[in-house]
């Protein structure tokens, strides 16, 4: 026969749970199923590799990401210049590389090019200070001929990837210049929106 | 035509082959003021620029009036 309840009541009697309670309470009836008396302190007390089998990697150590920090900046500000000389836009932004072995991922893109009184041909070039100094060129980014759309020729948007490898840890300040050949010419008109990105990346 | 044809346009007028550099719109006396850089000569490939404007025959009087007949 097969003891299911105990009646406490009729025997007048009661259990110590803290002192007299051992064995296995299945887990059908809210157990465990252990049989285990004492547990490890996860917090403190494991170390090495979790087995790929357990749910883990099999590492025993990771590689910090590469992706170290980002900035931005957009505007839906019209740039135009009649210069024929590169001069400075208000498209710039800044970052500080946590090591001179970082390397600086850049995007500008979008905006809208276009002219004032005529057909122009611009040309965009990314120049960079470093540490509050002057201003030198980067990388020439695109040159472009816009006009109404006559002989083939349109209003391009900027497009503009480029990895940096500015070997300091200053800060830099990365500014778009631009100049045309002749009449005015627009970057970003319309309010058409462009961007600029910097990203560090770990060596 | 929109405000910057007009004042392209009318700084042409005034005074061709004039070199600058406009973020923004031209609307107002305020826009004249602060959203043009004037450029004054080349050092090297950059332009050399100046925030006041610094020819004389282009104030914004002068540059709003031709504006104005646009």
């Amino acid at each position: 026969m097969t003891l299911t309840t105990i009646n406490l009541a009729a025997l007048g009697d009661t259990i110590n749970l803290g002192t007299e309670v051992t064995g296995t309470l299945p887990t059908g009836n809210g157990g465990t199923g252990s049989t285990a008396t004492t547990f490890v302190n996860a917090a403190t007390n494991v170390t090495g590799t979790l087995a790929t089998t357990n749910g883990g990697t099999g590492a025993t150590s990771f590689t910090p990401g590469k992706l170290l920090q980002v900035q931005n900046f957009t505007t839906t500000t019209s740039i135009t210049t009649t210069s024929t000389s590169f001069a400075a836009t208000i498209l710039t932004d800044q970052i500080t590389p946590s090591a001179t072995s970082s390397k600086i991922l850049i995007f500008i893109n979008g905006g809208r090019s276009s002219y004032q009184t005529g057909q122009s041909e611009g040309v965009q070039s990314l120049y960079v200070s470093v540490g509050g100094g002057g201003y030198s060129e980067v990388v020439s980014m695109m040159e472009s001929h816009v006009n109404g759309g006559t002989n083939g020729y349109g209003k391009p948007a900027t497009a503009f990837n480029y990895l940096h490898s500015p070997n300091t840890t200053s800060t830099l300040d990365y500014k778009v210049y631009i100049k045309t050949n002749t009449n005015g010419y627009v970057i970003n008109s319309n309010n058409a929106r462009i961007c600029m990105s910097l990203m560090e990346i770990a060596a | 035509m929109t405000n910057l044809e007009k004042f392209f346009t009318a700084l042409n007028t005034l005074r061709a082959n004039t070199e600058c550099t406009v973020n923004g719109d031209i609307v107002t006396e305020d826009n004249f003021n602060n959203n043009i850089q004037w450029t004054t000569g080349v050092d090297g490939e950059m332009a050399i620029t100046v925030p006041s404007c610094p020819h004389s025959e282009l104030t914004w009087t002068a540059v709003k009036a031709e504006m104005d007949k646009l």
